[in-house]
């Protein structure tokens, strides 16, 4: 009888590739908005209040796997001035 | 009338960064994270948020179980979790212990404002809450105890939730 971690992994090897691929890049994000925000001892309040926009409209953005758009992203790090992403040259 | 369940715990898997256990109710050990995937992994409609919450915990296995990563759904005093996906109505009800362990419940399609309104889902959710009361109580006898990403003994004991 197969165990139950033999079983996990299986159903995480059946995701397809560019949806783990797309989740994993906005964990990434999200894990290092979470970082800075504790490095710069900010809340999201106080990201939410620099960028001029309702904290509801942060968690949203900064919270759970966001499909992120460049321009969040650009908004979010300009307020945060640390960069958010790195692009392979 | 509150019909007691027996309850027992089971490791699905884990990293450097975290554990995922998951709760079962059946005889024959099935857990409510398996009856979730038999639920969902072949559903047409809901297929991609499935996945997405599959990678979701994988991710959480990746990079640990960041409270951001999470909604909080039960109420102010426990630690019941959903995982949402961003424009999704699927969700995944979890207990979320600690930046290291993560208990997965079951979970459903939410059509309700709140999980409350939807019977089914208000029944996976209060499972959580009730069973972390319970164990709350063992980790306090010290029948259960929380070790970094382990919860020790939590495999050995039946709880009555």
């Amino acid at each position: 009888m197969r165990n139950k971690q033999e079983w996990f992994k299986e159903k995480v090897a059946a995701v397809s590739p560019e949806i783990m691929s797309e989740v994993q890049l906005s964990a990434n994000i999200v894990a290092r908005i979470d970082a800075v925000l504790k490095q710069k001892n900010m809340t999201q309040r106080d990201l939410a209040k620099r960028m001029g926009r309702s904290e509801a409209v942060i968690s949203r953005w900064i919270s759970g796997f966001p499909n992120l758009t460049l321009k969040s992203i650009a908004e979010i790090s300009t307020a945060l001035g640390e960069p958010l992403i790195r692009v392979v040259e | 009338m509150n019909v007691k369940k027996k309850a027992t715990v089971e490791l699905m898997n884990k990293s450097e960064k975290a554990s995922l256990y998951s709760i079962s109710f059946e005889m024959d050990g099935t857990t409510e994270f398996e009856k979730f995937v038999a639920e969902f992994e072949m559903s047409a409609t809901y297929n991609r948020d499935y996945q997405r919450i599959i990678a979701a915990l994988q991710a959480i296995l990746r990079i640990g179980a960041l409270e951001r990563f999470f909604r909080p759904e039960g109420g102010t005093n426990d630690n019941v979790q959903a995982l949402p996906i961003e424009s999704g109505k699927l969700r995944l009800y979890c207990l979320r212990l600690s930046d290291q362990i993560v208990i997965l419940g079951n979970g459903g399609v939410k059509t309700t404002a709140t999980y409350e309104e939807d019977p089914k889902l208000y029944g996976y959710v209060l499972d959580l809450k009730r069973f972390e009361k319970i164990l709350n109580e063992n980790i306090a006898k010290g029948f259960v105890s929380i070790e970094e990403k382990d919860l020790s003994g939590i495999e050995d004991i039946a709880f009555e939730i």
